[in-house]
């Protein structure tokens, strides 16, 4: 069947869930930093934020099938695409030659979502549908939900990027997801603070402090960080719900201090003293989470390497999320 | 000599140099952080900004003599004043019985700074001058300088408060001062970087590094990101404000050993200036670096007995370098 090329740009297809998106002659590729200033930011946290984490195409049409030239990974990188929100079909890139085919979409029009790689960063030349099959814009007007994390937000264990722990909540819950979860790299750099203050947000979940375990942050600025965080969002997201969830359990780290000086129950102890100070003075939408309600000792089997959660384990997550911390936001499943 | 009491809040004088003034019943207490949200800081923060470096009352009169209650400190806590700029006495208020007197003031009407203890505490509880005497606010029109930094920006080793360098720069180049030097406590906190940024200030140094390198409380993963946080947040009100970024002054025992968090002195001065520069190549032409080298370098160290805090001869050759080498970068000349 001949096809027609869509423009990933000024078309039909959104580009959802990216801070920013460098487009030039030869490529598009999502950022989860603005891309104009990424001197600004830790080579690190760069790296990771190259990787579209959450970032997902988003248009409706009845073509039957979807063709998305990406530049090769080399390794693997799973591209999902979902149908009306449902799993249609999980491809890897690395097995591919190039393009990646997603066949047998049922007939008539259907909100079609690829969900970019968690773990690799997609520059993607060309997105080609049957000629003559429509496409226009989804007009969803979901509330967005931002989810700053470090690796355990990034989810890159995730069986699929539809299958992340943030990926599986916002779906549950009909929010469009900026996932900003940055392996190794959520450290409450006052940069990411201002980033998250200027986007769109309805709902805001920060996760932080296991990342700081090996010593960026001390006894002395950890506190101190986490308030500046939620001060410097409040600056323009004043009443927006936001869970501010303490590192789910880690068993080597619980009670043995890092490079911080801290362990993960002097981390919780701080993060909750932090929120329960802002709430005394008046902040009444910002919640605190212990990170072991969601993820405990309970759980450990669904984490190999006693940090990360598994395919399983983003899915164990997602469902205890869904019970603990959505409800406190305010929301019920969609 | 009769006497008569002066308001210390609502009258003709001015508590300049203060982030916030707690005023109560019992004293008047300028603090170098909102006094409202105090425990929105680390608790050693607020310990050294309850101390009001840089802080002073200030109104014009034709008294002879100034009488300040004070809640009188077990340490050293010396008050100086100084009369049209020029330090007329210094007292000590440990030795005295809670009340600080300057005496023999010239005649005629002139303007009365007291400058408060560096490194202790000052609530004053009462404001005396001579009865019958004039007293008036003196209308500080000075462009606003805030300077940021640590133990050497806070200066407690000066002779006195006038005599720490901040002050005596201040004074040289006609600049009401707003000194933000914690001793220990210089850490770029984001909430730190937001007071300045809501202060006004017509130019504003940054003096980084010693205590994070001391302390690791930050490291080669946070560092230069807090500093270009810093910047950042400050720019947000201040877009075109003179900005000077100092990196460490020369502190012998720091300077190649990188400790825990992986940062010697000198590999700091290297971050501070990449961050600076990164910045003014996104267009921020009114910021600069400084290397702290430059103002206070290996000919200095015998001004520095610890080998890292100047002494009080230091603080003058430090005031000295900083007023030839930072100054001009504002565009500014001696007064």
């Amino acid at each position: 069947m001949s096809q027609q090329s869509i423009s990933l740009t000024d078309g039909p297809v959104e580009v959802v869930g990216a801070v920013s998106i460098k487009a030039n002659s030869r490529f598009v590729m999502p950022w989860r930093l603005p891309c104009a200033e990424l001197d600004l930011y830790h080579e690190s946290l760069v790296d990771r934020a190259s990787v579209p984490a959450g970032v997902r195409l988003v248009f409706v049409s009845d073509t039957s099938r979807i063709e998305l030239d990406v530049e090769p990974s080399g390794v693997q990188a799973h591209y999902d695409l979902l149908i009306d929100a449902r799993l249609h079909q999980r491809i890897d890139a690395a097995e591919t030659t190039g393009t990646v085919c997603f066949t047998q979409l049922p007939a008539g029009e259907h909100r079609l979502e690829i969900y970019l790689p968690q773990s690799h960063p997609s520059r993607m030349a060309a997105l080609r549908i049957d000629a003559g099959a429509s496409a226009t814009p989804w007009r969803g007007d979901r509330p967005r939900w931002i989810a700053y994390g470090s690796s355990i937000t990034h989810a890159v264990r995730a069986a699929g990027p539809s299958e992340t722990w943030p990926a599986l909540v916002a779906s549950r819950f009909g929010l469009s997801l900026t996932c900003l979860g940055f392996g190794e790299n959520c450290h409450l750099e006052p940069m990411v603070a201002r980033l998250i203050r200027d986007l769109p947000a309805d709902y805001i979940s920060l996760c932080v402090g296991i990342n700081v375990y090996a010593g960026s942050l001390t006894g002395r600025t950890f506190r101190s960080a986490v308030i500046g965080l939620i001060s410097i969002i409040r600056e323009r997201h004043e009443q927006t719900p936001m869970a501010v969830v303490s590192p789910i359990c880690s068993p080597p780290r619980e009670s043995k201090p890092g490079a911080c000086g801290m362990s993960l129950q002097d981390m919780r102890r701080e993060i909750a003293e932090a929120v329960e100070r802002l709430r005394r003075r008046g902040d009444e939408h910002l919640h605190y989470v212990n990170g072991l309600d969601l993820f405990g000792p309970g759980l450990a089997h669904h984490m190999p390497d006693k940090l990360h959660p598994d395919a399983e384990g983003n899915r164990r997550l997602a469902q205890q999320y869904a019970k603990i911390v959505m409800p406190m936001l305010g929301l019920e499943p969609a | 000599m009769s006497q008569q009491e002066i308001a210390l809040i609502g009258g003709p004088v001015d508590v300049v140099g203060a982030v916030s003034v707690d005023a109560n019943e019992q004293f008047v207490m300028p603090w170098r952080l909102p006094f409202d949200e105090l425990d929105l800081y680390h608790e050693s923060l607020v310990d050294h900004a309850s101390m009001p470096a840089g802080v002073r009352l200030v109104c014009v009169s034709d008294t002879s003599r100034i009488e300040l209650d004070v809640e009188r400190p077990g340490a050293e806590a010396l008050y100086d004043l100084l009369v049209d700029a020029s330090l007329h006495q210094r007292v000590d208020v440990s030795e005295t019985d809670g009340t600080v007197r300057f005496e023999d003031l010239p005649v005629g009407e002139h303007r009365l700074e007291v400058f408060l203890p560096l490194g202790m505490p000052a609530r004053i509880s009462a404001f005396r001058i001579d009865a019958g005497a004039s007293a008036s606010p003196w209308p500080d029109d000075q462009p606003r300088w805030i300077t940021y930094g640590s133990s050497i920006t806070h200066a407690r080793q000066a002779a006195g408060p006038t005599e720490a360098w901040p002050a005596m720069v201040a004074n040289r180049f006609g600049l009401n001062l707003t000194c933000l030097g914690y001793g220990g406590n210089c850490h770029l906190e984001p909430m730190v970087a937001r007071m300045i940024r809501d202060l006004p200030a017509d130019y504003i140094s940054l003096c980084l590094g010693i205590n994070v390198c001391c302390s690791e409380s930050l490291n080669e993963r946070t560092f230069r990101s807090a500093v270009i946080g810093l910047i950042a947040i400050i720019r947000e009100r201040h877009a075109r404000t003179p900005m000077a970024v100092v990196s460490p002054i020369r502190s012998p025992p720091r300077e190649t050993d990188p400790g825990v968090a992986g940062l010697s002195l000198q590999d700091m001065r290297r971050e501070i200036a990449e961050a600076v520069e990164r910045l003014r190549r996104h267009g921020d032409e009114h910021l600069h670096y400084v290397d702290g080298l430059g103002l206070f370098g290996p000919d200095f160290v015998h001004h520095m007995p610890d080998l890292l805090h100047p002494d009080a001869q230091g603080q003058h050759a430090l005031a000295e370098q900083y007023a030839k080498t930072v100054m001009p970068m504002f565009g500014l000349e001696p007064a």
